[in-house]
């Protein structure tokens, strides 16, 4: 039987679990905006289909300059640090400030990772001449991922403002908020990385 | 240690780490090359339900936010596929 958490039952004794499962985790409009997001990404997958299935060739011979070593150490690198997030979160939830800390400091140690290999692969491409003006693919590319960057960027900043605010704030149920919509954001830079990672690097045409 | 691998997030975690490993081992060294790539597309999108579901925390939250994210989780797979099989056909 499903129980709502409806006024009718808030009485009974697994109303708040069932209230705090029908509510978001974080902020509803933090949800707006990531909705918004992952579907202006939907967009850019739709315009790499279009012209991978335009230009097949050129897409391949691209994607064979790319190193998928270190797309998938990027991977494993965002996919780590949003497990310290979710363990920073669940922390903050049972109102324990120092494994709130821990757990944030452990995710944006790792998170900045990222950083470092994504100006290597950056740096490695544009002194062997490859720009974003080079063809199709390597603007897709450079567009894509610089724009997923820049939210890697903005991720970064607000992950240094929940320790902040970690170290100097209550750990209320503000705070709890503050950090579920920080965690769905950062989980949102994961998951565009995840489709990322085998649309430029994985797909083999041969 | 044991207490952290107990945990759901843990488990997902390493779900997470062991197919984005497998991806990318299919995709270097397989020789069906259509289906390996077909394979490391499908389960990135499985990779993005466990990260929507465990991570973010939409299982059990208001159903509308999850059926949106499962269709567009749908969407993407479905254009990445479609396009991939458009092209090699």
């Amino acid at each position: 039987m499903r129980l709502d958490a409806g006024e009718g039952v808030l009485s009974l004794t697994t109303a708040p679990v069932h209230a705090e499962k029908d509510r978001l985790p974080g902020d509803p409009g933090v949800w707006v905006f990531i909705t918004a997001d992952v579907f202006v990404f939907g967009l850019f997958f739709l315009l790499f289909s279009l012209g991978r299935v335009a230009h097949s060739a050129l897409y391949e011979r691209s994607r064979l300059v790319l190193n998928p070593a270190l797309g998938l150490a990027n991977t494993l690198i965002l996919l780590t640090s949003s497990w310290f997030m979710v363990l920073a979160a669940s922390a903050a939830r049972e109102g324990a400030r120092r494994r709130v800390m821990r757990n944030l400091a452990l995710a944006m140690a790792v998170g900045s990772v990222f950083a470092v290999t994504k100006i290597i692969e950056y740096t490695t491409k544009i002194h062997a001449g490859i720009t974003m003006l080079s063809n199709e693919f390597f603007t897709y590319y450079f567009v894509f991922t610089g724009v997923h960057f820049l939210h890697f960027i903005i991720g970064m900043v607000v992950l240094m403002i929940c320790w902040r605010k970690a170290k100097t704030q209550p750990i209320d149920g503000n705070y709890v908020v503050w950090i579920e919509s920080s965690g769905c954001y950062w989980h949102m830079v994961d998951l565009l990385w995840v489709i990322l990672f085998p649309m430029l690097y994985l797909m083999r045409a041969t | 240690m044991s207490a952290l691998l107990r945990l759901p997030a843990t488990r997902v975690w390493l779900v997470l780490i062991a197919a984005a490993v497998l991806s990318w081992t299919v995709s270097e060294n397989s020789t069906a090359v259509k289906i390996s790539t077909s394979a490391v597309v499908l389960i990135a999108a499985l990779k993005v339900r466990l990260i929507v579901i465990h991570f973010m925390e939409l299982r059990w939250r208001p159903r509308p936010w999850r059926i949106l994210f499962e269709l567009w989780t749908l969407g993407f797979t479905a254009i990445i596929l479609g396009g991939y099989w458009m092209t090699e056909l």
